[in-house]
C-alpha cells in the first residue's frame, strides 16, 4: 500500500455521512456454488462475449490485475453490525475464489468501502489530496474523467507492475530522477557485428524512466499486474430496494477484479446486472457465472499477454460452465 | 581563460539545469488558471496559533481549480481541505435547521 493511505481512510472516515445504508437490512450470504446457465443457445460464445466485455487490461503492463498481497477491507460509513457482515463477506468470497486473504485482525487495509451520500465530494478530495489512488493516468484530464462518479458503486484501481524480477512498481508513481544509457551504435555499413569496447556510443538521457526486466517473449514477457489499492464508493440512498448482502456481493466483485462495469445487460446472469440499466430481474447475489470467472482470473498465468490471459479464462469458465462437455 | 570560464558555464549548467526545469509558478492563493498540468506552489502561511509557519504547499492547477470550484482551500499545514475564506461567501447567508440532542442539524445557505 501507498504511503498515506492510513491517512486517506481517516479522510474518508470524515467524507463518508452514514446515512440510509445503516437501516439496510442484513442477510447472511448465500453460498453459490452450483452453476447453472439457462435460456442461452451458445453458452460458449456468451461466455466469450462477457469475458471480452469485462476484463479490463492495466495501463501500464497491459495484463489483467489481481491481488498479489493478502486482501484487508475495511468499510467506514455504515452501522459496525453492517461493517462486520461487509468485511466478512469480502473476505469469504476472496477466500472462495482463490484470492489472498490478509487474516490479521490490524491489518493494513488496501480495500477501502465507503459509503457516503456526497460521493462526488468523497472523489473530488482523492483528486486533490491522493490522486495516485485513481489508478494510472497521464494527465489531468484523464484524472479529472477517473474521478467523476458514474455509478452509485464504483470502484478505482491503483495497480502494481511486478518485473521478472521481483521489482514492485506501483504504476503512475513518477520516480524521481533521470536515467541514462549508453547505448552502443553500430557501426557504419556494419550489419550488427560485435560490439567491442572501442565501439561508439550515444546516451540516451530519460527523466522518471523505469527499469523493468522482462523476458523478451511476445506470450509471457515476465510481466505481471498486482493491484495496490482498491477504493470503492457506495451512495445507498440510490440502492434503497437492494439488501446489504445484495450490496456485499457487488462490492466483492469489484474488489476482487478490475471489471468494465456494463452499460447493458449481460446475456450471462451476474450481479453486475444489478446496476445496469433495464435488467429484468437482477441477481441477487454472485453468480455461478460471476464465481468462475473469478477463480478463473485467480488460476490465470499472471505473466502471459493479455489475450492469452482472456483464452486462459474462457477456457476455464467454459469448463465450469459446462459450455464444452 | 575564456576557455575555463567555458568549463565553469558547462559544470553549472549541468548543475543548476535540473532544479531550474523543477521550479514551479508561485502564488499566495492559486486559481488553477493556466496549463491544468503545470504544478503552482502557495507559499508558506503563517500558522494558527503558532508564530511558526507551514509547508510550501505545491499542486497540479487542475487540483488548485477544483478546490476554488468548490469553495476551497488548503489549510497553512497543509494537511487539510478547509473552506476557502478569500472567495466570496460574503454573499451567502447561512442558518442551522433543526439538529437537537442527538442529531447535528442541517446548514442551509442562501445567496443574498
Amino acid at each position: 500500500m501507498m504511503p498515506g493511505c492510513r491517512s486517506v481512510l481517516a479522510l474518508l472516515a470524515l467524507a463518508c455521512a452514514p446515512a440510509t445504508a445503516q437501516n439496510a437490512p442484513a442477510r447472511p450470504a448465500a453460498t453459490t456454488e452450483n452453476v447453472t446457465v439457462t435460456g442461452i443457445k451458445d453458452v460458449d460464445k456468451a461466455v466469450t462475449d462477457f469475458v471480452g466485455a469485462m476484463a479490463v487490461p492495466t495501463r501500464v503492463a497491459g495484463k489483467l490485475a489481481r491481488w498479489r498481497t493478502g486482501i484487508c477491507p475495511i468499510v467506514a460509513g455504515v452501522r459496525p453490525e453492517a461493517v462486520k457482515l461487509l468485511t466478512k463477506l469480502v473476505r469469504d468470497r476472496a477466500a472462495a475464489v482463490g484470492a489472498p486473504v490478509n487474516d490479521r485482525d490490524s491489518c493494513k487495509p488496501n480495500i477501502e468501502i465507503v459509503f457516503t451520500t456526497t460521493p462526488q465530494a468523497l472523489l473530488d478530495t482523492i483528486f486533490i489530496k491522493y490522486p495516485h489512488l485513481l489508478g494510472y493516468h497521464d494527465n489531468s484530464a484523464q484524472a479529472t474523467k477517473l474521478a467523476t462518479v458514474k455509478w452509485p458503486i464504483q470502484s478505482w484501481y491503483s495497480t502494481a507492475t511486478d518485473d521478472l524480477r521481483g521489482n514492485v512498481l506501483v504504476d503512475g508513481i513518477k520516480p524521481g530522477g533521470v536515467l541514462t544509457l549508453d547505448m552502443p551504435v553500430a557501426a557504419p555499413g556494419g550489419g550488427g557485428g560485435m560490439q567491442t569496447s572501442a565501439s561508439p556510443t550515444v546516451t540516451m538521457t530519460m527523466p522518471g524512466a523505469q527499469i523493468v526486466n522482462v523476458t523478451g517473449g511476445r506470450f509471457n514477457d515476465g510481466v505481471s499486474s498486482d493491484f495496490n489499492h482498491v477504493v470503492i464508493v457506495v451512495e445507498p440512498a440510490k440502492l434503497l430496494d437492494s439488501e446489504l448482502g445484495t450490496l456485499g456481493d457487488y462490492i466483492a466483485l469489484l474488489a476482487l477484479t478490475q471489471i468494465e462495469q456494463p452499460e447493458h445487460c449481460q446475456e450471462l446472469p451476474t450481479i453486475l446486472n444489478l446496476l445496469a440499466p433495464g435488467c429484468p430481474a437482477p441477481p441477487k447475489t454472485l453468480t455461478g457465472v460471476d464465481l468462475a470467472y473469478l477463480r478463473a482470473l485467480y488460476k490465470v498465468t499472471p505473466t502471459a499477454n493479455f489475450h492469452g490471459q482472456q483464452r486462459e479464462i474462457i477456457y476455464q469458465m467454459d469448463k465450469s460452465l459446462g459450455a464444452k462437455e | 581563460m575564456a576557455q575555463r570560464s567555458w568549463i565553469l558555464a558547462a559544470v553549472f549548467g549541468v548543475l543548476i539545469l535540473p532544479a531550474w526545469a523543477q521550479e514551479h509558478a508561485v502564488s499566495t492563493h492559486p486559481d488553477g488558471t493556466g496549463d491544468p498540468d503545470a504544478t503552482t506552489c502557495r507559499p508558506p502561511q503563517p500558522l494558527p496559533g503558532s508564530r511558526m509557519s507551514g509547508p510550501q504547499v505545491c499542486k497540479l492547477n487542475s487540483q488548485w481549480a477544483l478546490l476554488r470550484k468548490n469553495g476551497q482551500d488548503i489549510s497553512a499545514d497543509g494537511r487539510d481541505i478547509i473552506a476557502d475564506t478569500k472567495a466570496g461567501s460574503a454573499g451567502m447567508n447561512c442558518t442551522m435547521m433543526g439538529g437537537g440532542a442527538s442529531s447535528a442539524g442541517q446548514m442551509q445557505c442562501r445567496s443574498q
